[in-house]
């Protein structure tokens, strides 16, 4: 048995457990849709199937592979610290910026980015730049475009949905804001 | 597909050598970082990919490409807008899925509208994160703001893409 030993100090942010129920549902999918193809379009149908799905992993895999590690890489240099000091202090234009910015880089599913929402609304950022860092890490999310978007979609389709979706996060936040004052808010914060 | 290959190495190049000339601590958060997603990844990937394949065999092929090909045009976008924000899954299905509808003829601007929409206006993230943790006014205001978002980012990648 080996010693339990602290946590760092600087411990990493919380991960997804290797086995979870999102790798259960994917099993079930997998295998539903395998006895489905089977049962509907038959042996060969089938065959032919997982014959283009066995080449297209393998041909995907040296890029999911550089994909992998250039996310971890950048997870560990980007400086997502930095920026998030810098939010709690700007409004405005300037805010709406770094909270894309922070959104576009933060790694991580939901469970990594809401509580850090919540962390960075605690710290003073206001109701736009809150919407637009939500938006950003929605639809500009880098980890899942290095990740998932270029190794199955392509560099081309990934650069069009990208340039596609730089708007998003300044159009919801000033929606939003726009929404919530003829609501009736009477507070800014939410 | 060899573009883009290449440039995430020379970038992953680049940045094992930051990581080379930085503190050792750091170095060892990445390869530890690295370890855990590949792993994460290596049981997902081959899994999502044979389902949305296995998937795509199912669905209706003929129909698809009617109503969400190039040529669809808006009534695609706003289709493929309004499926995406019922997917009811994180990236591992939803781009495999993706993948699988383009494989099936859907367009372009029809498959952005569709990603966006899954991650904007996911209905499964809404009532999983938004409601809990955020204040109601607040998310409904997000959420009807967001509304405009995946038939917006649609148009703008038909422009992009030079097929209005």
């Amino acid at each position: 048995m080996s010693n339990a030993e602290p946590p760092p100090p600087s411990a990493p942010p919380p991960r997804r457990r290797l086995v979870d129920g999102s790798l259960l549902f994917l099993i079930a999918f997998a295998t539903a849709s395998a006895i489905g193809c089977y049962l509907a379009k038959g042996p060969d149908a089938f065959v032919q199937a997982l014959h283009d799905e066995v080449g297209l992993v393998l041909r995907v895999l040296p890029v999911v592979t550089g994909a992998v590690l250039l996310a971890a890489c950048l997870q560990v240099l980007l400086p997502i610290d930095a920026v998030k000091r810098q939010l709690g202090q700007d409004s405005g234009w300037r805010g709406l910026l770094l909270a894309t910015t922070l959104g576009l880089l933060v790694p991580g599913g939901p469970m990594a980015s809401f509580p850090l929402m919540l962390a960075v609304m605690g710290a003073g950022a206001d109701v736009a730049a809150s919407v637009a860092f939500l938006t950003s890490w929605s639809v500009l999310g880098l980890q899942r475009v290095i990740v998932w978007e270029i190794p199955l979609m392509g560099g081309d389709f990934a650069l069009v949905r990208f340039l596609a979706s730089l708007p998003l996060p300044l159009v919801t936040a000033y929606g939003t804001v726009w929404l919530l004052r003829h609501l009736g808010a009477r507070k800014g914060r939410p | 597909m060899i573009l883009a290959a290449t440039i995430i190495w020379l970038a992953l190049v680049v940045c094992v050598w930051l990581l080379w000339r930085g503190p050792p601590a750091r170095a060892n958060r990445a390869v530890e970082t690295a370890c855990h997603y590949g792993l994460f990844m290596a049981l997902r990937l081959p899994l999502a990919m044979m389902g949305a394949g296995f998937a795509a065999t199912l669905l209706p092929e003929r129909l698809v490409g009617e109503f969400l090909g190039g040529e669809s045009g808006w009534s695609g976008i706003l289709l493929a807008s309004l499926i995406g924000g019922l997917v009811p899954s994180g990236p591992m299905i939803s781009f495999p899925l993706t993948l699988a509808l383009a494989k099936m003829g859907v367009g372009v601007p029809q498959l952005v509208a569709f990603l966006t929409a899954w991650s904007v206006l996911s209905v499964h993230r809404l009532i999983t994160w938004e409601l809990p943790l955020l204040e109601l006014r607040f998310t409904i205001a997000r959420y009807a703001a967001s509304l405009v978002l995946p038939p917006l980012s649609g148009a703008l990648a038909a422009l992009l893409i030079g097929s209005v």
